[in-house]
């Protein structure tokens, strides 16, 4: 089967379950609870991935998400950690750039040419120097993706908890903070990055397994615990906010590809344990050199043996129980290395003789050769006089424990290097937060869990909680001590040479890292800046331990030993999984359909999809004044005003007197806000006692509710709000032929006499209930019905098929637009900003006066006196005009302001618009306005005062 | 932002389903003068502690409610 281990208790994967997956053009075999990494490395995949800067083969030394030597393209999909990737059936993985023959491989034999601050000090002078290379130098880094569309199946979605406990972690501590938790009866989500509970135990030999095993059942059996494996988490906040990130939630990717939660707890217990610390000697970063957590997690959890004759070097007795885990899955174990001078613990050391395993203690790794792979490594003794060479096709080295303590840095939390135990010890946190586990420095499981359980009774504590009940109060903090770390120690002139890795990611050597400190940059903070050691994708997870004792061995005097200050997000993740709470769902009316299968042409605009014209814009303009037209106007905001009270609210929002409207009046209205800046206009119809029909402009229509809300929240008024904008559907019908249409369809007396124009009623139109009113937006008769939405589309049928024969066409907007240019109406939020007040709108005229309780009105009436700032004019050119809105508006080199709406009126044969300018002398009759446009060209227009067309409205009123 | 906010009709809901509305501030009489009114429109204490503010339930039940946060820490109390 494939060429793994015989099936274990600890293994994840499903051999009895093949999955399908493209790497380069060949299909490989792997198991469901593979990830992309584990499928690749059991198919022999020796390189992952090139270096950034000498395009070194990397391939995977973590296998847990942390060193990002891993990533790949996966379905389309850059910089993906591909050891953090389920797979999935189908699945196309590419590496990012030439892995097995890169040319620019040769850039490792010009390291000399690139020295530390390389950037800075090549290119700083002469400066076209720096013009000419940038291009090359930027498309040089190995593994960076060319950015590409995503493909379009890519989905991507969210959710949000609000538990009462989250645990970060599902390790031994983590799962018993949990249950603790879970058992005094509180809501807790926990979140595991790795696919399975457990953490580091998870894939220790079958002793760590059974404990794990224990814990998930205890665990499973509390339905008051959600648990989110598979997911990291890249962000948290003082305030509680966890954010999460899952990659491949479900097993198709139309589901979906990475799934974001964004978790609410009233406090949180981080438990993310620790990791190991690379050890620092020359070419440590050939594929095949990997930490011990990932040879266990190879072999323990897929069954996978590392490659070939496998050495071990370390500082603990960790490395000599892996080795043995290791031995006893077959694995060709050909020596440990101990860099104490004790060695390892007497039984380690009798059962490794046992098997023949040679133990060097008081030596350390200093070299390593190998191509494609590491082939051998020089084992040098402490004091330096004993050197031998080790044939080895894999290398698992460590130098020991180091806390992962990315999310802590994120809430305010410091690290703090404890000198006695060698390893970083958070300080106080925030109130709401917990730490535990092996983050704290404690190994034994048994402390582990018990602290575990201690830390989710502080966090009970802070929900004020009860725990003095039996069950919880039973449980003593743990008293174990953090056990120490020894430091790897270094012989300088062997172990440091320029190719000995401290930042993988960057391909920062301990010599480049000297020789910043050397230049001065001795701090951490400027150091890592200088250097970008710690700032590549691993985000400093492998390599700021390693920096910080390097700077601390140069530099003793220094309080050396903070950590760089650590941000969100802690692990990539993508813009889609950030950006896809935010849902756009533009409006469409009832009449859309209907619209284009006449022939519509779409666009969105604002909210809204509305129809921009049917084919020629111009020519609907000419057949709305000659005959007549027929235009959606279902976007207009439309509210059920009602209730005693109704009257006090509209009279607050609206400049004009609503008291004043009586019987089957329209009313036109402006409503400012409280700076008396003009923000909508509509109409409003009188329905009933205390009943008003009010529309608003398309743009406002998704804040009116809002707006009418806010000027009666502190009031107890009898009013109610209704938004029908979505019930109604909304029809314009316009032109000299319009009353002739209509009344094809009615039976109600539409004559000039029973309807004139700025009146409404109810009628039944092609047998459909609507409200009728005449208007005058496109300066023709015209008649705005709204009905119900879902006859909508039949009244717009029945209408066309009425006016047809006399020449009816429908029109969008463009067409709207020159005719209510033509009339000069003005758009407020078009043709006016957030600045331009109702007078300078120049609108002043529906200002009532007398009226105290309106919106906006107290700083209109103190500012009445002031010169306004700016004001909108009205302007004709003869003839086709290339300038475009946007244009600006100027006075020689001084700029007076901006063309907001300009057209081309094929009635007029005039190109008319209007602009929002500063007061100026030329605003007279024969003045003359000059537009800047198209970045440098000038053209001119007369100053014109509206309206261009039928200035008595003698054709409105028809 | 990790609060959540009580809602009258809804409960305790997610802030994103709410639209911030500014702090809460009484507005000028109508005879006030004009520096009142510029006083009142174009400036705010940003406290940072706790302050009253006005938030808009957009995504729910369309009601404005007052709450009383910290605007450093987000901690929401009663008055
Ligand atoms: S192997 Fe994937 S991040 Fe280290
Ligand atoms: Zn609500």
């Amino acid at each position: 089967m494939s060429g793994r281990l015989p099936d274990s208790p600890t293994q994840i994967f499903d051999p009895k379950k093949p999955v399908k997956i493209h790497f380069r053009g060949r299909s490989i075999t792997a198991f469901e609870g593979d990830t992309v990494a584990s499928a690749l490395l059991a198919a022999g995949v020796d390189t992952f991935s090139r270096s950034f800067k000498y395009h070194r083969r990397r391939a995977p030394a973590c296998l847990s998400g942390q060193c990002s030597r891993c990533t790949m393209n996966v379905d389309g999909r850059m910089h993906i950690k591909t050891c953090q990737t389920p797979v999935r059936e189908g699945m196309v993985v590419e590496p990012q750039g030439p892995i097995a023959f890169d040319p620019a491989g040769a850039a490792d034999a010009f390291s000399w040419a690139m020295p530390t601050g390389f950037y800075y000090k090549m290119f700083y002078k002469p400066q076209w120097f720096w013009k000419l290379v940038k291009e090359v130098i930027r498309a040089m880094p190995g593994n960076m993706a060319k950015v590409k569309a995503l493909p379009a199946k890519a989905h991507f979605d969210s959710i949000n908890l609000s538990p009462d406990l989250l645990v970060i972690g599902g390790g031994l501590a983590g799962m018993e903070a949990a249950i603790t938790a879970a058992d005094a009866g509180v809501r807790v989500v926990i979140v595991e990055a790795d696919p399975q509970l457990g953490g580091f135990e998870a894939f220790q030999a079958e002793a760590g397994f059974r404990r794990t095993q224990a814990s998930i059942s205890r665990l499973a059996a509390f339905p008051n615990i959600t648990l989110l494996t598979g997911t990291r988490v890249t962000a948290i906040y003082p305030d509680g906010l966890a954010v999460c990130m899952q990659e491949s939630p479900s097993q198709s990717a139309q589901d979906c590809v990475e799934r974001s939660y964004l978790v609410r707890a009233g406090a949180t217990v981080i438990a993310t344990g620790a990791g190991s610390m690379p050890m620092v000697f020359a070419h440590n970063d050939r594929p095949g050199i990997i930490l011990p957590e990932a040879a266990q997690r190879m072999v323990h959890l897929w069954g996978i043996k590392p490659k070939g004759r496998v050495l071990l070097a370390g500082g603990d007795d960790h490395i000599g129980e892996v080795a043995l885990a290791l031995y006893k899955q077959g694995v060709d174990v050909v020596g440990v290395v101990d860099f104490r001078e004790a060695g390892l613990r007497k039984d380690l050391q009798s059962a490794l003789a046992d098997h023949g395993i040679p133990v060097w203690s008081s030596y350390t790794l200093t070299d390593t050769r190998g191509r494609r792979r590491v082939t051998s490594a020089t084992v040098t003794s402490i004091d330096g006089l004993q050197s031998k060479r080790v044939r080895c096709d894999t290398i698992v080295a460590s130098s020991g424990r180091y806390p992962r303590h990315k999310l802590l840095g994120q809430i305010g939390t410091r690290m703090l290097y404890d000198a006695a135990l060698n390893f970083y010890l958070p300080e106080q946190l925030p109130a709401n937060y917990e730490a535990a586990g092996r983050l704290l420095g404690l190994e034994d499981p048994n402390a582990i869990m018990r602290q575990g359980a201690h830390a989710a009774i502080n966090a009970l504590k802070h929900l004020g909680v009860d725990t003095n009940t039996a069950k919880v109060a039973a449980v003593e903090p743990a008293d174990e001590a953090p056990m120490p770390v020894r430091l790897q120690p270094v012989i300088e002139d062997v172990q440091l040479k320029s190719k000995t890795f401290v930042c993988y990611c960057h391909d920062v050597s301990a010599k480049n890292i000297e020789q910043a400190i050397d230049e001065g940059f001795d701090k951490i903070e400027t150091c890592k800046r200088y250097t970008t050691a710690t700032q590549g994708a691993c985000q400093g997870g492998m390599c700021e331990a390693n920096f910080a004792h390097l700077l601390a061995r140069k530099r003793p005097a220094l309080s050396a030993r903070v950590l760089p200050t650590t941000r969100p997000p802690v692990t990539s993740m993508s813009l889609g999984a950030m950006a896809v709470g935010y849902h756009d769902h533009p409006q469409v009316s009832p009449l859309y359909h209907t619209q284009l299968a006449h022939g519509g042409n779409s666009l969105r605009m604002g909210s809204w999809i509305r129809m921009v014209d049917f084919g020629d814009h111009e020519a609907e303009s000419l057949a709305v004044h000659s005959t007549a037209g027929i235009c959606d106007v279902s976007m207009f905001g439309k509210f059920r005003v009602f209730g005693p009270d109704a009257e006090k609210l509209l009279n607050r929002i609206m400049t004009r007197n609503i008291e004043k409207l009586n019987g089957n009046s329209t009313f036109y209205y402006t409503a400012c806000n409280e700076e008396g800046v003009l923000v909508d206009d509509g109409m409003a119809l009188k329905m009933g006692e205390h009943d008003y029909f009010v529309t608003t402009t398309a743009a406002r229509a998704a804040v009116t509710e809002e707006w009418l809300a806010r000027w009666c929240r502190e009031e107890n008024w009898q009013v109610n709000v209704v938004n029908v904008t979505d019930t109604k559907a909304g029809i314009s019908l316009a032109g000299p032929m319009a009353r002739e249409i209509l009344s094809k369809l009615t039976e109600a007396d539409i004559s000039g006499e029973a309807l004139p124009f700025q009146k409404w009623m109810h009628m039944e139109v092609a047998g459909v209930k609507a409200i009728v009113s005449r208007v005058g937006f496109v300066g023709e008769l015209n008649y705005e019905l709204f009905c119900p939405a879902s006859q909508g589309p039949y009244l717009w049928d029945a209408i066309m098929a009425a006016g047809k024969p006399l020449g009816l066409v429908p029109f969008g907007i463009e067409c709207l637009n020159i005719c209510r240019l033509e009339k000069g109406h003005v758009l407020p939020g078009i043709d006016t900003d957030s600045f331009t007040n109702l007078f300078e709108a120049s609108m002043g005229w529906a200002l009532d006066r007398n009226k105290t309780e309106t919106v906006g009105k107290a700083m209109l009436d103190l500012t009445t006196h002031q010169a306004i700032k700016e004001r909108v004019i009205a302007f004709s050119i003869e003839g086709r005009s290339p300038v475009t809105e946007g244009a600006l508006v100027v006075d020689g080199t001084q700029q007076l302001g901006r063309v907001t709406s300009i057209i081309y009126s094929p009635l007029l044969k005039k190109t008319i618009g209007f602009a929002l300018v500063a007061p100026h002398d030329n605003w007279v009759e024969g003045g003359t306005v000059t537009f800047w446009y198209d970045s440098g060209r000038e053209a001119q227009a007369s100053f014109a005062k509206p309206p261009f067309y039928d200035p008595k409205g003698q054709r409105i009123r028809m | 932002m990790a609060f959540l906010i009580d809602c009258p009709n809804c409960g305790r809901r997610n802030p994103y389903e709410f639209r911030f509305g500014g702090e809460c501030k009484e507005a000028p009489g109508p005879d006030a003068d004009l520096n009142t009114w510029c006083e009142y429109l174009y400036f705010n204490e940003n406290m940072s502690g706790f302050q009253q503010e006005w938030w808009y339930h957009n995504m729910g039940c369309g009601d404005w409610v007052k709450v009383r946060r910290n605007t450093v820490t987000h901690e929401i109390t009663e008055d």
